[in-house]
């Protein structure tokens, strides 16, 4: 019963983060720290693939970018919730992952940048 | 006895490089790596600084400030690292290279380094490099840059950051690994001899104090102007620097340029700097100044991949142009105009980012001064030539440095077999120096484990 109280407080947690998360702080978390490998520019790859319409992408099929198998086979299209989950580890989600980048710890921070890579479309 | 000492001011106000080996520049920094929760591999080629992925690069350029580390270590800006070899050349020299050596088959600690480098927040960053350096017994303020970052919003979503470096040598904070500060041999020994003639610039590293500033624009095009001022005599000798050609009259300008490709797991760069100082040699006033100016263009390409197979080139042209007013007024030089032109190219392949092979060309070329470079045992010059060629291979093993290794991020290794080969050194092939030594004499095998923590 607690545990079951505990996980309904995290979900609406949450939830609530989620409703809260501020596109135009993300946009900053974005340009101070995936921003040096990333753009937001359509077809603009760089060290990492360009992260204009991401969400809604299917993992690892940007064109023009070379992605790792893991990453080919995640077979996941990006949507609000898995991004987040990878964010918070990259590494834990794809092994094999070339994005030198340990994740995103702040859940606040990390909701922010998943509402703003929801408006690069 | 003065006019032994009169050469010697000489070598040194004209950028005479053959010192600076004494403090060649080394890095490699664990607290970056717990910093950001990355393992050295992320950063480095062949997962040992100094050689600087295109992840390093960005990393460098924001500033030092990108974390994602956890725990306690991501917090502690701390850092050591220890280098010990061995060095052979062909033939002896004279005399001791230094002291407490032998005049061949030395084994050497060849330097200790604390570095206190990490970040401060989101906008600042940086690294101070303390040495002791084993080799000439003395404690020396290394490499040092610290910068100021910050991105900038643009209407376009185009990434546009700029910054200031404050650092302690021209190139030091550079993000190629072309340019002087960080070129290759990333670590050569300090009890060989080396061809005496270099760009002014490569001298000035660690003995001057500059301000940068920077842009770094869509990832790719990079700009910085800033200028440089040596450090006073009395600042210098109490920062252990050894190597001083002079005191600066003015700010020294430098300026740099560099576009950046980076696609599918690979890189590729071109650019060009250049850099302007006038100097009192030995910084001795009442003779005027000599002057200098370097301009260099360099290029880099590097494929990546999937980090199994990395093959890294690294090129770069200076030429100098000199106008010794000074040391000819001093008569430490016998040409009031002469030049200099340096090529260095460099090979790197690695396997599974430990196993590594470099292949690289040193060429030195220009004006002939039978005063500048005149004959003297082992640094001399029979024919008063600058011309040299190096050419260096060297085999690198570096177990750990990489995601999955043992006690990852803090320690890591480097093992390296080097072997440089002269067929050319100080003008000649046969008794280049005016002493009956042959260049191939100094061909030297230097064998060195590198510790960073």
């Amino acid at each position: 019963m607690m545990r079951v109280l505990i996980a309904g407080l995290l979900l609406a947690g949450a939830s609530t983060a989620a409703l809260a998360a501020d596109p135009a702080a993300g946009e900053k978390v974005f340009k101070a720290q995936c921003g040096i490998c990333h753009s937001a520019v359509k077809g603009k790859n760089g060290i990492g693939p360009s992260l204009f319409g991401v969400i809604g992408r299917q993992a690892g099929t940007e064109p023009g970018f070379h992605f790792t198998a893991d990453h080919k086979k995640l077979g996941v299209t990006w949507d609000t919730a898995t991004m987040e989950k990878y964010l918070a580890n990259p590494r834990a989600m794809v092994p094999d992952t070339s994005m030198t980048y340990a994740g995103l710890k702040d859940a606040d921070k990390r909701a922010d940048v998943v509402a703003y890579l929801a408006t690069l479309h | 006895m003065r006019s032994v000492r009169m050469r010697l001011l000489g070598a040194l106000a004209v950028g005479l490089v053959s010192l600076l080996s004494l403090v060649k520049p080394a890095e490699a920094v664990p607290s970056f790596a717990s910093q950001t929760g990355q393992p050295c591999s992320a950063c480095h080629i062949g997962s040992f600084g100094p050689y600087l992925t295109p992840f390093g690069r960005a990393f460098k350029l924001s500033g030092y400030t990108l974390g994602g580390g956890d725990g306690l270590a991501s917090e502690i800006p701390l850092s050591g690292m220890v280098i010990t070899s061995f060095t052979h050349t062909a033939s002896a020299q004279p005399s001791p290279p230094a002291q407490g050596f032998y005049d061949n088959n030395n084994p050497a600690l060849d330097q200790i380094s604390l570095f206190l480098a990490g970040r401060v927040n989101d906008y600042v960053g940086g690294f101070v490099q303390g040495t002791y350096d084993g080799v000439g017994r003395a404690f020396l303020w290394d490499n040092t840059d610290v910068r100021v970052s910050t991105p900038i919003n643009l209407p376009s979503d185009t990434n546009l950051r700029l910054g200031v470096s404050f650092n302690n040598g021209p190139t030091v904070q550079d993000p190629y690994n072309t340019t002087y500060a960080w070129g290759y041999p990333f670590a050569s020994s300090a009890l060989a001899p080396t061809p005496t003639a270099g760009p002014i610039i490569g001298a000035l590293i660690g003995n001057t104090l500059g301000m940068t500033v920077n842009a770094w624009y869509d990832n790719s095009l990079y700009v910085e102007i800033g200028a440089y001022g040596t450090q006073s005599p009395a600042l210098a000798k109490m920062l252990g620097q050894y190597t001083y050609p002079g005191t600066s009259v003015g700010p020294m300008p430098y300026a740099r340029v560099a576009y950046e490709w980076d696609w599918s797991g690979q890189a590729a760069e071109v650019g060009g700097l250049i850099f302007n100082a006038r100097l009192q040699p030995g910084g001795i006033p009442g003779f005027g100044t000599d002057g200098y100016t370097d301009m260099a263009i360099d290029g880099t390409y590097q494929f990546i991949g999937d980090g199994t197979n990395t093959v890294s080139i690294l090129g770069i042209f200076t030429h100098e142009i000199q106008h010794l007013n000074s040391s000819v007024a001093q008569g430490l030089a016998g040409t009031t105009n002469g030049y200099l032109n340096q090529f260095t190219a460099t090979a790197t392949y690695f396997y599974e980012k430990t196993y590594g092979i470099n292949f690289s060309i040193q060429k030195t070329s220009g004006s002939s001064d039978a005063v500048l470079y005149a004959p003297a045992p082992l640094t001399g010059s029979n024919n008063g030539s600058p011309n040299s060629l190096g050419l260096i291979t060297e085999l690198d093993w570096v177990p750990f440095g990489k995601n999955d290794s043992w006690a990852q991020p803090f320690v890591n290794m480097k093992f390296g077999l080097q072997y440089a080969v002269y067929p050319q050194f100080n003008g000649g092939g046969s008794n280049y120096d005016g002493f009956g030594r042959s260049a191939g004499a100094n061909n030297t095998l230097y064998a060195f484990a590198w510790l960073a923590f």
